[in-house]
């Protein structure tokens, strides 16, 4: 057990920013005053906003019937995590927590007890959860970017008679001149390509007297 | 109502059955000395005593037994953490309130519980900071392995190595380590040679591991040991001519210089022999049965809610000084001290807070570092 770690365990709980959405009674109270025992940030707000703070980490909700449908906040990409504040486990309850996308979930009546290992938890999930979101959306990105430097590299083989190797190097030295990522100029050929083709303006090759587009 | 009823938990046998003996004197001699003087409201408290000997299982039945078939709702009672962690579910479904004397690890808050003794930030920070002051740098670890040792050690580790200091080792020893399990950590730390060990190692295994310490020749006064744990009782245990230098982090020493203190050390004598020893475990189950009658007072019921309504808040002109019970966390006010061992058994206070500090169990405000010790 590394000393270090549980120090930053304890770092992370003390810096995150947590917003409380539920009403102000004993419940809500016990849990303000829990959060602050423990160190933490915390604000609190009833009925649920339409917008919460873009500096906020995470939410404690209450979760009733409703689910999170009428508040934009919830779908925004690097929006808060989600703890769950539940009174039933009914299953429409259970499915509204799964539409809060909670990471954790608290249960009513609230008990001091078991609200740290929630965060803990649930802000560990959450910052995990966003990693894994945004290599995803890297990888679908660079994906989408080979398959553009592909079709471009085909374009100008055709276009210029020349070999892939080639192609792939006049790409580059494009990209790096006009200092833009080399997908990006693929995706320009390949797009330019594309729009030129549906005017009815085909792109040949050199065999076409050198001419760049020729009808 | 004819008597107040009330829990007392205390552990007369087993591997504690030292400091929690004191914790039951303390409690015994606050209720008798209530009792004689009309009690609280015009009833006298009635305890109802068990012992759980040292045993978390046996705490819990106990306890369930006292909220349950006894018909109590305020329990005195627990020292160890393990004990606590038994009793706490029973006391919150039953909705009981337990007054906790014992220091312990932090970390906890229960709307059933007041705690009395200290949290880390009232004990192990100036501990650190007092052993590094005083030329500590290379720190050795000894614990019982559970909650309590685990967690101090863990943030002792934090203190000292961000002060620069390491620790060169952590061993740790089960509850009823046998002398060969001690003998080889004391073989460790003569090989070492720490300018410092930290003990967290509680009970029996804790009064072989003191004298083997002595016996391996260990000079004292250049290695002492320090802890939050070994005071007056153990020492009597020991033989303090095997003890002597070591130093404690408390907040309580019997030989406080204080009409308080003088009072209470000599009423405790009185009652359990000239000679009995007079520790931070008799003074805060002393101290907090008075904060108990005090808030019982008040609200002139034994009911949960309202008794910790009054409770909360509460002051006493306690043997170590005025405490208070804070609002927010249910722990207590109280003045950190660091106690050097003499050859008589008793401390001499090498240094004390000017004021009292409040809990922290959390160590949510407590600023990390700073000079603890600053005046």
């Amino acid at each position: 057990m590394s000393g270090r770690g549980i120090k930053k365990v304890l770092d992370d709980l003390r810096t995150t920013r947590i917003l409380v959405l539920h009403p102000r009674d004993d419940d809500g109270d016990a849990l303000i005053r829990q959060l602050r025992r423990i160190g933490c940030d915390v604000r609190a707000a009833w009925p649920i906003p339409d917008e919460v703070p873009k500096e906020i980490d995470l939410v404690f909700v209450l979760v009733e019937h409703a689910g999170p449908e009428a508040f934009p906040w919830t779908t925004r990409s690097d929006g808060p995590v989600v703890i769950g504040l539940v009174d039933y486990e009914s299953p429409t309850t259970l499915k509204a927590l799964l539409d809060w996308k909670a990471h954790g979930v608290v249960n009513k009546p609230i008990r001091p007890f078991g609200i740290m290992s929630s965060l803990v938890l649930a802000r560990a999930l959450g910052s995990y959860h966003a990693r894994l979101e945004a290599k995803v959306n890297k990888l679908e990105e660079t994906l989408r970017a080979r398959r553009d430097v592909e079709k471009a590299i085909r374009i100008l083989m055709e276009l210029k008679s020349i070999e892939e190797g080639d192609a792939y190097r006049l790409l580059r030295d494009q990209a790096q001149a006009k200092r833009l990522p080399i997908g990006q100029i693929a995706a320009n050929i390949v797009s330019l390509h594309e729009t030129l083709g549906g005017l009815g303006l085909e792109v040949r090759g050199p065999a076409g007297a050198g001419s760049r587009t020729s009808s | 109502m004819t008597t107040w009823r009330v829990g007392v938990l205390f552990s007369r046998s087993g591997a504690t059955a030292i400091s929690e003996s004191e914790h039951f004197f303390g409690t015994a001699l606050a209720i008798e000395e209530l009792n004689h003087a009309g009690g609280v409201l015009g009833s006298s408290i009635e305890p109802v005593a068990y012992d759980p000997a040292s045993d978390p299982l046996t705490y819990r039945r106990y306890a369930e037994r006292l909220l349950g078939d006894e018909g109590v709702n305020v329990i005195f009672g627990c020292s160890t953490s393990s004990c606590r962690k038994a009793v706490l579910p029973v006391v919150e479904r039953r909705n009981g309130l337990l007054w906790y004397p014992s220091l312990y690890e932090g970390f906890e808050y229960s709307p059933n519980v007041i705690y009395t003794g200290a949290a880390p930030n009232q004990n192990s920070f100036q501990l650190s900071e007092y052993l590094i002051q005083n030329g500590g740098r290379r720190f050795y670890f000894i614990g019982t392995d559970y909650i309590y040792p685990r967690e101090s050690n863990r943030i002792m580790r934090d203190l000292v190595e961000s002060r620069n200091g390491e620790v060169i080792g952590e061993k740790y020893v089960p509850m009823l380590a046998s002398d060969d399990e001690v003998k080889v950590v004391v073989a460790d730390i003569v090989a070492r040679e720490p300018d410092v060990v930290f003990a967290t190692i509680v009970g029996q295994s804790a009064r072989r591991f003191y004298r083997m310490y002595s016996d391996a020749g260990i000079d004292r006064r250049r290695r002492p040991v320090a802890s939050l744990t070994m005071v007056e009782g153990e020492v009597a245990a020991i033989g303090a001519e095997y003890c002597d230098g070591h130093i404690a982090s408390a907040t309580y020493f019997s030989t406080l210089d204080q009409p308080e203190n003088r009072s209470f050390v000599q009423k405790f004598r009185a009652r359990f022999g000239a000679n009995a020893p007079v520790s931070m475990w008799s003074e805060m189950a002393y101290s907090q049965v008075h904060l108990f009658a005090k808030a019982l007072r008040e609200a002139g019921t034994m009911e949960t809610e309202q008794l910790v309504e009054a409770a909360i808040g509460q002051s006493f002109e306690a043997p170590e000084g005025r405490i208070a019970i804070e609002p927010e966390n249910h722990h207590t006010w109280l003045t950190p001290r660091i106690g050097v061992l003499r050859r008589d058994g008793e401390f001499d206070v090498v240094w004390q807070a000017k004021a009292v500090v409040r809990p922290d169990p959390y160590l949510a405000v407590t600023p990390r570092i700073d000079a603890w010790l600053a005046h």
